[in-house]
C-alpha cells in the first residue's frame, strides 16, 4: 500500500518535473534586444570606469550594480519564462509588468545612466551626441523637455497603468507580439520618466525637485497600482477572458480566476511597496541632506 | 567608421528584431474536449496572411487537468492546390508547453488546417482567410523605419568627422 501511494506520488512528481522543465525551458533569446543591453552595459561601464579614473563623486560601485541589476531585470522581463508564460497566466504577466514598471527602472535611474554612458562614448562622439541630445537648442531636448513635465508623466503613468488593464486591450496583448510589446514600451518610457523625477538623476533639463515634491511624487504613484490591483484581486469574475483556453496551463496549477486574484494581489502588494521603500529611501537622504546642512 | 556602422545595424536590427518573436495569436480552437484532452489551437499572425503562419497546439489531460508533452502531433494545410504537412514540437514553440509548426503559404486563399494527434481518433480542423501579404505589412513597416533610422544615424554620425 505505502509503495503503491509513493509510486503515485513519484509519478506526479516526475510529470511535475517534466512541466516544470519545460516552463524553464520556454526562453525567447532576442539576440538583438540582448546585444543592445549589452551595449549600453559596456558604455555604462566605460564612462563610470572613466569618471572614477577622474575622481567624480557620481561614479560610486553602488551605482555601476545598479545600473547592471536594472540592466538584468529588464532581459529577464523580455527574454526569461516571464515574457512566455505571461501568455498563459496572469500572475506571470504583472510579475512581468513589476519589472519593467519598478523594479528596473528604479535602480536603472538611480545609477546616473546619461553621464555615465556620455563618458562612456568617444569624446567626439560625446559632444556630438550631447550636443544633439541636450544641447540648448535641440529639438530632442524640447520634446523630453515637453513630455517629462511632471504632471504629464503622473498622468501618463496612470492612463497607461489603466488603460492597458481594460479587458478588450489587454486580450489584444495576448492576439498581437505588437500590441503586447507596445504596451511594454509605453510602460517602460513612462516609468524611465517617472523615476527620472523621483531619483533626480542627470540631465536635470526639467526643474529639479526638492525632496518633499520628490516623496509627494512618489505618493501620487501609489494609488494607480494599489487600486488597479486591489479591484483585480477582489473581482468576483474573471475578466480577462483571454486566458480562458489555457486554464491547465498555469504554472502555479491555479484556476484562471485564482491566478487572475493573485496577479492583483502581486500588483497591490509588492507593487505598492516598492513606492514605499523609494520614500523610505528618499526621507533618509533628506534627514542626511538636513543633518549636513546644520553641520555646515 | 565602424562605429556609425555598428549603431547604425543595431538600431536598425532592434527595430526589425521584432518579427522574428511571436505570440500564440488568435485562438480558432479554444478548450475542445476530444478523447480525454482538452485542446486549443491557436494561429498566428492575425489577421492570417501569407508568409510563416504559426500554428500552436496547447494539449491538456481532461482528467488530469495538466498539460500533455511529447505526444506526437501533425498538421497538415491545405489549399485544395497544395498541401503542407509538418510535424508540431515543443522546440518550435517559445512556450515549451505548446507544440508549435510553422507553414510558409505563399498563396493567399482559404486553407484548411487538420491537427492530427497521436490518440486522438479523429483530426481536429479549422478553416483560415488567409489574405495577401499587404504592401503595408507589419515587416515591411518595421523595414522602412529601419531604413530611415540607419539614414538618421547614418546622417547624425556623419557630422561628427
Amino acid at each position: 500500500m505505502f509503495r503503491i501511494v509513493c509510486l503515485g506520488n513519484f509519478d506526479k512528481l516526475q510529470t511535475m518535473n517534466e512541466t516544470t522543465r519545460a516552463m524553464l525551458a520556454s526562453w525567447e533569446i532576442r539576440p538583438l534586444i540582448l546585444a543592445f543591453l549589452l551595449v549600453l552595459g559596456v558604455l555604462y561601464t566605460v564612462g563610470w570606469w572613466r569618471l572614477r579614473g577622474k575622481g567624480a563623486a557620481v561614479a560610486k560601485r553602488w551605482r555601476l550594480f545598479f545600473y547592471w541589476l536594472g540592466l538584468t531585470l529588464v532581459m529577464l522581463a523580455l527574454m526569461s519564462p516571464l515574457e512566455t508564460l505571461s501568455g498563459v497566466s496572469f500572475t506571470m504577466h504583472m510579475v512581468q509588468h513589476l519589472l519593467l514598471i519598478m523594479f528596473a527602472p528604479a535602480p536603472l535611474m538611480a545609477a546616473e545612466p546619461l553621464p555615465m554612458i556620455m563618458w562612456g562614448l568617444p569624446p567626439s562622439l560625446r559632444r556630438k551626441v550631447g550636443g544633439a541630445l541636450f544641447g540648448r537648442r535641440s529639438p530632442i531636448r524640447a520634446i523630453i523637455r515637453a513630455t517629462a513635465q511632471p504632471a504629464l508623466v503622473w498622468a501618463a503613468f496612470f492612463i497607461f497603468l489603466w488603460g492597458w488593464h481594460d479587458p478588450n486591450l489587454y486580450n489584444a496583448t495576448l492576439i498581437s507580439s505588437w500590441v503586447h510589446d507596445f504596451e511594454h514600451i509605453t510602460f517602460f518610457y513612462a516609468a524611465l520618466l517617472l523615476w527620472w523625477h523621483i531619483t533626480a538623476a542627470a540631465p536635470r533639463i526639467h526643474k529639479r525637485f526638492n525632496y518633499p515634491a520628490r516623496i509627494g511624487m512618489t505618493l501620487a504613484c501609489l494609488p494607480a497600482n494599489m487600486v488597479a490591483g486591489v479591484i483585480i484581486a477582489m473581482s468576483p469574475k474573471i475578466i480577462y477572458t483571454g486566458y480562458i483556453p489555457f486554464a491547465d496551463f498555469n504554472p502555479f496549477g491555479l484556476s484562471i480566476l485564482d491566478d487572475q486574484r493573485l496577479g492583483g494581489v502581486i500588483m497591490w502588494v509588492p507593487g505598492s511597496m516598492m513606492y514605499v521603500i523609494a520614500v523610505v529611501a528618499l526621507v533618509s537622504l533628506w534627514l542626511g541632506a538636513q543633518e549636513r546642512a546644520a553641520k555646515a | 567608421m565602424r562605429i556609425r556602422w555598428l549603431v547604425a545595424i543595431l538600431l536598425a536590427g532592434l527595430v526589425v528584431g521584432r518579427v522574428s518573436a511571436h505570440g500564440c495569436g488568435k485562438v480558432v480552437i479554444a478548450s475542445e474536449s476530444i478523447d480525454g484532452y482538452v485542446v486549443t489551437v491557436c494561429h498566428f499572425p492575425y489577421p492570417a496572411e501569407t508568409g510563416t503562419n504559426h500554428i500552436t497546439v496547447a494539449l491538456a489531460d481532461e482528467a488530469a487537468e495538466q498539460p500533455v508533452l511529447n505526444r506526437p502531433i501533425t498538421i497538415t494545410a491545405t489549399d485544395g492546390r497544395q498541401t503542407l504537412r509538418h510535424p508540431a514540437t515543443h522546440d518550435n514553440a517559445t512556450n515549451r508547453l505548446l507544440y508549435e509548426a510553422d507553414f510558409a503559404i505563399r498563396e493567399a486563399g482559404v486553407w484548411d488546417f487538420a491537427i492530427e494527434i497521436e490518440g486522438v481518433a479523429r483530426p481536429l480542423t479549422f478553416t483560415a482567410a488567409i489574405a495577401q501579404a499587404s504592401f503595408f505589412s507589419a515587416e515591411r513597416i518595421a523595414a522602412v523605419i529601419a531604413v530611415l533610422v540607419v539614414g538618421i544615424i547614418w546622417r547624425f554620425f556623419g557630422r561628427t568627422r
